[in-house]
């Protein structure tokens, strides 16, 4: 199965995938809406380069007890009509990266417009072990 | 003639991404021109280039032993 | 909307924060980052203000492309009256705050009047809050930033370090510890102000129709544009690669402009930055990360920057990369313009060896060196009289003939003596010796233009100038050479009205007469636009420039030019006819 990988030594921390990703999923440019978080920043103790992507670790779709969110074809699908807005799905994501929103949740459906928009192939689509 | 040719910055990529390396040239009486013509390096995408850290004319021609540095456009400073 | 249409005004005195309408009609005159601030600035302060009083103002201005995926526009101006030269004072600062500030839903920010006590201001959203800064006052800029981010999350910050509590003339303004609004002593406005630090952080966004569509078209200019072989050498190399292009054409400052060449070069030069290179780092929204993160031996920093290696090592003597690293580390931490302090740092070298005035110390002397950032920072011992800046250490000392200086701004590291039109870009740059209003050492000494005749060079100027106003008020860096007719093209889809570059060059042209009517208002004129004597007087020896002047009659035939072709009269004023073709 392909999925989103993070190359942290690649990263420049441009947050461009923050904004393509909300653009594209949310019709807005907002970074805090993005189904992703890749933090650059300097600590005390230097430069520290974070990603945190979805891997389709299908934790969500678990952990879901109404069956929102599930997965087809390598694809994560979300349910709005079967949400009941619990939350359980955003506190297991294991990457932190599924939104909350005043109605229902944002997973990333690996669109792959943060990785489209990457300068530097920090952000991949590619094999993972499942 | 052996030469070294140096395509400094983003110009590298014309030579396989490799900036710094010597070359040989067959025929005598070549420009810089010509030689940036070989490698397929777009005129607009020069600044200016060096002969033997020299800032020269592109007609300027080319002998052996020479080293060539080729300079990106920078904008900006 | 690309505009939030709300700006924040927040009132030091009294500690009062309001809110308002972002001003539409100037908007369409000037845009947004640096246009907008100066205009904003020419209609509230009154004439002859103190800058370093209660009555001048800060301004924070973002523009329509920001927070956006528009390449390159992540930066943000800000602009006060300058406390080193008296002129207009707006500064382009990178990082991440432009867009934080966008998001918690604010075009701009003005800062007004002074606190009785250090305070920090604390944005988010709709919450504005004046904090207590007893706890970071004192320290650098660094511990500033960390302290605040233990204390808020992940907000982002702008801070100033010792050299803007301590009111320096070369005081900046700094972000993510590496990022600067480097010149013209806009820390020490805050300072001033007892403003510690403004964190923000905005959970906003920016909506704006056909937003994909938008987006689409973005991410083709970014690769068929943006990402290209004239702007790719900032992910190569960044700006240390203009240390061997400034060395092959002898136009590398050194020994406090004696000379164009450095035989150290080769120990400060973009080869050198690569060997301690640890990562690439770019502002928000932009593909070029031209920022190098290097570390060696004990020290680390973002940087150095072309500039510092220029002024602050050959300028200095200094051939020790280690050396520049640490010492641009200090003046990023204490908050001092690089290119004010390396300059100044020469100045007192060149006295010193003179034996005019004895500061102590001597080109190359690496150990006084790196005790100067500190030094001149908390103006202690030697450093009470550097921290003065060049030109008012002339006035104190001597030396006038080789301050190098413009209306009391130290010069960058373009010697104009071989590249004439740089000597012309300093004289009229609006906030005093600037390499950023206008940089035709790229077409001169590294491109085919004769550096070394006045003809043409007005026109040249000019052009960049006016094209550079439109740039920095949309804002993109600089760092893209974006043509106004690609800056039309994208604002015309951001804001869904027609945009020609004909209209931007008239944008620019209005905003670049405008800061000018400022300073003339400030007692500015022809007089106020001329080099150190050391350009006209003394022949470069070394190199390319070998037997160079910039002869002072070649100089006024350029300034004359300039003012006619701006439409100013001899003296260097405005006209009545072009403010009325300007509606200014």
């Amino acid at each position: 199965m392909k999925a989103l990988a993070f190359h942290a030594e690649k990263c420049i921390g441009c947050k461009l995938c923050h904004l393509a990703c909300s653009a594209q999923n949310e019709g807005e440019f907002n970074p805090r809406l993005a189904r992703l978080k890749i933090t650059s920043i300097h600590n005390r103790d230097g430069l520290l380069v974070r990603g945190q992507t979805c891997d389709l670790c299908l934790a969500c779709v678990e952990a879901c007890p109404e069956d929102a969110i599930i997965e087809k074809n390598g694809r994560l699908s979300f349910l709005p009509d079967l949400c009941t807005d619990c939350g359980i799905c955003v506190e297991t994501c294991p990457p932190q990266v599924i939104i909350d929103k005043p109605k229902g949740v944002g997973v990333c459906v690996q669109c792959q417009s943060c990785a489209n928009w990457c300068p530097t192939a920090a952000l991949t689509f590619e094999e993972v072990n499942k | 003639m052996e030469i070294t040719l140096q395509l400094k910055g983003p110009l590298k990529k014309y030579a396989d991404e490799t900036e710094l390396f010597r070359l040989e040239l067959d025929g005598n009486e070549l420009t810089v021109t010509e030689l940036l013509q070989r490698f397929e390096v777009p005129a607009s995408s020069v600044s200016f280039v060096q002969v033997n850290g020299i800032k020269i004319e592109l007609d300027h021609p080319i002998k052996g032993g020479d080293k060539i540095t080729v300079n990106p456009r920078v904008a900006g400073g | 909307m690309a505009y939030m249409d709300k700006i924040l005004r927040v009132n030091l005195t009294t500690g009062n924060s309001t809110t308002e309408p972002l001003n539409k009609e100037w908007a369409r005159e000037y845009l947004g980052g640096k246009g907008l601030s100066i205009k904003y600035l020419y209609e509230e302060l009154k004439p002859g203000v103190d800058p370093l009083s209660a009555d001048n103002k800060l301004v924070l201005m973002t523009g329509p492309i920001t927070g956006t995926l528009v390449p390159n526009s992540g930066k943000l101006a800000i602009a006060a009256k300058s406390p080193a030269t008296g002129t207009i004072l707006d500064c382009s600062i990178g990082g991440h705050f432009a867009p934080e500030l966008k998001f918690a839903g604010y075009d701009a920010v003005i800062i007004e009047g002074k606190a009785d006590k250090p305070v920090y201001l604390y944005i988010e959203d709709d919450k504005i809050e004046l904090r207590s800064a007893a706890a970071l006052w004192g320290k650098g800029a660094h511990e500033t930033e960390h302290l605040l981010y233990d204390e808020l999350g992940d907000v982002i910050t702008l801070a100033i370090g010792q050299a803007g509590e301590n009111l320096l003339s070369m005081a900046c303004i700094s972000s993510e510890l590496y990022r600067q609004a480097g010149r013209g002593g806009i820390g020490a406005v805050m300072g001033s102000k007892n403003l510690k630090a403004i964190s923000v952080r905005g959970s906003g966004g920016i909506k704006i129709p056909d937003i994909r569509k938008f987006s689409a078209a973005m991410n083709k200019i970014k690769r068929e544009d943006t990402m290209t072989d004239d702007n790719m050498w900032a992910y190569t190399d960044g700006t240390p690669m203009i240390v061997d292009l400034s060395q092959s054409t002898g136009i590398l400052p050194t020994r406090n402009f004696q000379e164009g060449t450095f035989d150290g070069y080769k120990a400060i030069n973009s080869d050198a930055v690569k060997r301690v290179l640890k990562a690439k780092k770019a502002c928000f929204a932009c593909p070029l990360a031209c920022s190098n993160y290097v570390k060696m031996g004990k020290t680390e920093v973002e940087g150095p920057e072309y500039e510092t290696l220029a002024l602050c090592g050959s300028n200095c003597g200094i051939g020790d990369m280690e050396a520049v690293i640490e010492f641009n580390r200090l003046c990023d931490d204490h908050c001092l313009d690089t290119i004010s302090a390396g300059n100044t740092v020469a100045f007192a070298m060149e006295m010193t060896e003179k034996g005019i005035h004895d500061f102590g110390i001597r080109f190359g002397d690496v150990e006084k060196y790196l005790t100067m950032p500190t030094l001149i920072s908390t103006r202690k011992g030697v450093g009470a009289d550097l921290a003065l800046g060049v030109k008012k250490m002339a006035e104190k000392f001597g030396g006038g003939d080789f301050a190098m200086e413009v209306k009391g701004l130290e010069i960058p590291g373009y010697e104009p003596r071989g590249s004439w039109a740089m000597g012309l870009a300093y004289g009229t740059a609006d906030r005093g010796a600037c390499h950023m209003r206008a940089w035709p050492a790229a077409v001169e000494a590294f491109g085919d233009i004769d550096p070394f005749t006045s003809e043409g060079k007005a026109e040249l100027v000019i052009g960049m100038q006016d094209s550079n106003s439109v740039k920095f008020s949309a804002i993109w860096c600089d760092f893209w050479a974006i043509s106004t007719e690609r800056m039309a093209e994208i604002l015309t889809l951001l804001l869904g009205r027609e945009f020609t570059a004909a209209e931007l060059t008239i944008i620019g042209e209005r905003t670049y007469n405008l800061a000018h009517l400022f300073n003339e208002r400030e007692g500015f004129d022809r007089k106020d636009d001329y080099l150190p004597a050391r350009f006209h007087n003394e022949k470069l020896t070394t190199g390319f420039t070998s037997g160079k002047s910039l002869p002072k009659e070649e100089y006024e035939k350029m300034l004359s030019d300039y003012y006619q072709l701006r439409g100013w009269d001899e003296n260097g004023k405005v006209t009545a006819e072009k403010k009325r073709a300007l509606n200014l």
